[in-house]
């Protein structure tokens, strides 16, 4: 209870520096989460975009190298075998013009074939089966004169293995280093080369195939000569086609690209997937088995393109060109993948720095929680130290304060506070003080009226006549009255006293309101009464006298409501003055109590000049009357219910022929249980008075 | 207690609900002393007070005789016949109006 003050300003302190701490660090990770959702987001974008565009850059690239590949390898392919065509139109031009011409030309003699000369290109006859030299001389001397244009020509290009000429007469002629390799008989007119050509007319490719001697891949170009009878012969140039693979099959584009040459047919005639069986039969793929159709027909028509092709479920892109000097087709072929493998790269190159600086950012907020944390449990440490520090500070002079207070409540006014804080609980303690000080003044002069008071109650007691029995020698009447102020002075009165021998007055009085105002009226009344009901008046002439000197200088507009009584001892006659008050009760013989009611006047010092009307009553011996005022039938309960006429009636009624100071004690406490505790708000008074009788 | 208030045909009615006693006479005291300076017609509506004590009697009484002092009228109006009794047997009866 003491500490709370503390506790609350501690609590304070730390609650506010944990939410800032909170505050600042969440705001600071949030940003870092913010930042490193962006840098993500435009980590990615970037990435993928620039992988896009680097893929679209390489695949035209690509596209590009691979055209320029394409076109480039069927370029050199074709030079190769341009020149192959310029010798052979070479050859069979001179030929047509040795042939045409045999008398400008004098006959020379060619051996056949020496295997002394293996090695070294020279010029070899050789004849058809059946033919001899006799019948053939003329033709092999004038052949004889093309054996130099032969030899020359066969060491002009490295891939010529062989050239030759061939007659319709079966004369051979060749030119080449393997003169080992031969027999003297051999017939051009059975070769597919010569047949082919003769029926042509023109030049003619043979089909590639497999050099008898194990040398790879040949092909012959050959082309027919004239003389003025039509066909002499056919002249022929052998070459390998191993240069071709130099250019073609060696070829490599990147991992997977490599390149071919197709014939006419779409045969794979010069590609790495080439092989040679054992019949030396050439076995060649068809681009047909795995090109689409439109990629084949384009490429066979001496089509240049580039395409994007599925081959067993991958793309592949494929460029090709022609070849101008044969009807084949130059291809080049890569993965697709391939291609923008690079792209993929510099992408997940990108994408991989995109997820390294993520990692690092998340590193980060890592720090930065924990920094947090520790920064937390920082604050929390460092606001725990300083909250005790400051609340130990606040509290201190406050649980002083309290102290103190707690000491003057219990009734030490002699406690000084003494706080030098030097602020606004200072100012406080010194306001404490001060009013302490005022409260002892107030205290003493609320003392010095309780002691007067005091002195006034016992004043007002001892003005009400107390003595019981009060006229011993008088048996013909019995009385008893009480009062019990609400207050300390109360406004009620009662009275009784000897007018004459024979005669006893009774009053009983209420002056409207409590305390001193309505005790020092209550003074005033009851000596004006007294001293006029002693001067001879009868109770209307009193209460009429009375009622007009109180009137005067009545600026409280107080009242009186009151009833005096005259009883004429010897006879018993009660003559009573009713000024608006409450009426008594009469028990009249063995009956029970009931109202004395009379129209009562109107109430004392109320208007001036009123008149009151005076009523008789007789007495019979041990009737009784009990006069009372309205603190008796107005007391209340805390449910605010009244005492009322009907239970004082009531109770009356069921304590008969009490002892009066019995009866009277009876009906106060019957008041009491019925108030169950609740204030007493008024005057509770009550005079009873017996007739016992007149005769003496 | 509450007092209300309300003009009615140049007639001022007070409307009195709760108990008229010690604690609350000096109210009614404060609010029905000056009105008869402007209102030559007061009412006041006793149909909700449950009790008058002779405090009660005392401003009733000052509220009469101010009304007789400046011309003006005071009326009481649905007086219960518990307080009825009140004013009858204390003679208020007599001296006061009833509307």
């Amino acid at each position: 209870m003491k500490r709370s003050i503390f506790k609350k300003i501690q609590k304070q302190v730390l609650i506010s520096s944990i939410v800032a701490a909170l505050a600042v660090c969440l705001a600071a990770v949030a940003c870092i989460v913010v930042m490193r959702d962006s840098l993500v987001t435009t980590s990615g974008e970037l990435g993928s975009a620039a992988a896009r565009d680097s893929r679209d850059a390489l695949e035209t690239q690509m596209e590009r190298a691979l055209m320029t590949l394409a076109d480039n390898r069927a370029t050199i392919s074709d030079q190769k075998l341009t020149a192959v065509v310029r010798m052979i139109d070479g050859i069979a031009y001179n030929s047509s013009e040795v042939v045409s011409n045999p008398h400008n030309y004098l006959p020379r003699s060619v051996d056949f074939p020496n295997a002394d000369n293996a090695g070294i290109t020279v010029a070899q006859l050789r004849l058809a089966e059946g033919v001899h030299l006799s019948e053939v001389q003329a033709t092999a001397g004038l052949m004889g004169n093309l054996s130099e244009l032969l030899i020359s020509e066969h060491d002009a290009l490295d891939y010529v293995r062989s050239v030759y000429l061939g007659t319709e007469d079966g004369v051979s002629l060749s030119a080449d280093g393997d003169s080992d390799k031969k027999t003297n008989v051999f017939d051009p007119r059975t070769r597919g080369w010569y047949q082919s050509a003769k029926e042509t007319g023109g030049l003619i490719w043979t089909d590639v195939f497999a050099d008898a001697t194990g040398r790879g891949l040949t092909i012959t170009c050959a082309k027919p000569f004239y003389d003025e009878n039509g066909i002499y012969g056919v002249a022929g140039v052998g070459m390998l086609l191993e240069f071709l693979n130099e250019i073609v099959v060696e070829t490599t584009v990147g991992e997977t690209g490599y390149a071919f040459i197709t014939n006419e047919h779409g045969e794979m005639i010069i590609s790495d997937t080439v092989t040679i069986d054992e019949n030396n039969a050439v076995i060649s793929r068809n681009v047909a088995e795995f090109l689409p159709q439109d990629t084949v027909t384009d490429m066979l028509n001496g089509g240049t393109n580039i395409r994007q092709v599925e081959i067993d479920g991958e793309l592949y892109l494929i460029s090709y060109a022609p070849l101008s000097a044969l009807p084949w087709s130059l291809a080049v072929v890569m993965s697709a993948d391939e291609v923008i493998a690079p792209a993929l790269s510099s992408e997940n190159n990108i994408i991989g720095m995109t997820r390294k600086a993520v990692v690092g950012i998340d590193r980060v907020i890592l720090f930065a929680l924990g920094v947090f944390v520790a920064a937390l449990l920082l604050t929390l440490y460092g606001s725990a130290i300083l909250g005790r520090r400051l609340s130990a500070g606040l509290a201190k002079p406050i649980i002083e304060l309290s102290e103190g207070a707690g000491i003057i409540g219990a009734g030490d006014l002699e406690h000084k506070l003494d706080i030098k804080t030097g602020d606004e609980l200072e100012a406080m303690a010194c306001a404490f003080n001060t009013m302490i000080t005022n409260i002892k003044v107030i205290t003493a002069e609320k003392e010095r009226i309780g002691a007067e008071l005091d002195v006034a109650t016992q004043i007002q007691a001892s003005m009400l006549p107390s003595i019981f029995p009060p006229y011993p020698d008088h048996d013909e009447f019995d009385l008893f009255a009480s009062m019990q102020p609400a207050k300390e002075v109360g406004g009620d009165f009662y009275d009784f006293f000897l007018v004459d021998e024979n005669t006893l007055a009774v009053v009983m009085a209420d002056v409207s309101g409590k305390g001193v105002p309505a005790a020092l009226f209550m003074v005033i009344a009851k000596t004006l009464i007294k001293n006029n009901a002693q001067s001879g008046k009868s109770p209307k002439e009193v209460f009429e006298s009375v009622n007009n000197i109180l009137c005067e200088n009545n600026d409280a507009n107080m009242f009186v409501t009151a009833i005096l009584g005259y009883l004429d001892i010897p006879t018993g006659k009660f003559t009573f003055v009713n000024a608006g008050h409450n009426p008594p009760l009469l028990r009249s013989g063995k009956a029970g109590f009931d109202w004395l009611k009379t129209r009562p006047g109107f109430i004392l010092a109320g208007m001036e000049g009123m008149s009151y009307t005076q009523h008789e009553v007789l007495l019979q011996p041990n009737d009784e009357l009990f006069l009372y005022t309205d603190g008796v039938t107005e007391a209340m309960n805390n449910e605010k219910d009244l005492f009322s006429d009907p239970r004082l009636l009531e109770t009356a009624n069921n304590h008969l022929d009490l002892h009066l100071s019995e009866f009277t004690n009876l009906i106060k406490k019957e008041i009491d249980d019925f108030a169950e505790g609740a204030e007493q708000a008024d005057d509770i008074t009550m005079l009873s008075l017996r007739y016992t009788g007149g005769g003496k | 207690m509450t007092i209300t208030q309300k003009a009615e045909n140049g007639t001022l009615i007070l409307t009195l609900e709760g108990r008229l006693d010690t604690a609350t006479s000096p109210q009614l005291q404060d609010t029905l002393l000056p009105v008869f300076g402007e209102n030559k017609d007061v009412v006041l509506d006793f149909s909700k007070l449950a009790y008058v004590s002779s405090a009660g009697l005392r401003v009733l009484l000052m509220g009469q005789k101010e009304a007789q002092g400046k011309g003006a009228s005071m009326k009481l109006s649905n007086v219960s016949s518990d307080i009825m009794e009140v004013f009858e047997m204390t003679g208020f009866s007599d001296i006061l109006s009833f509307a």
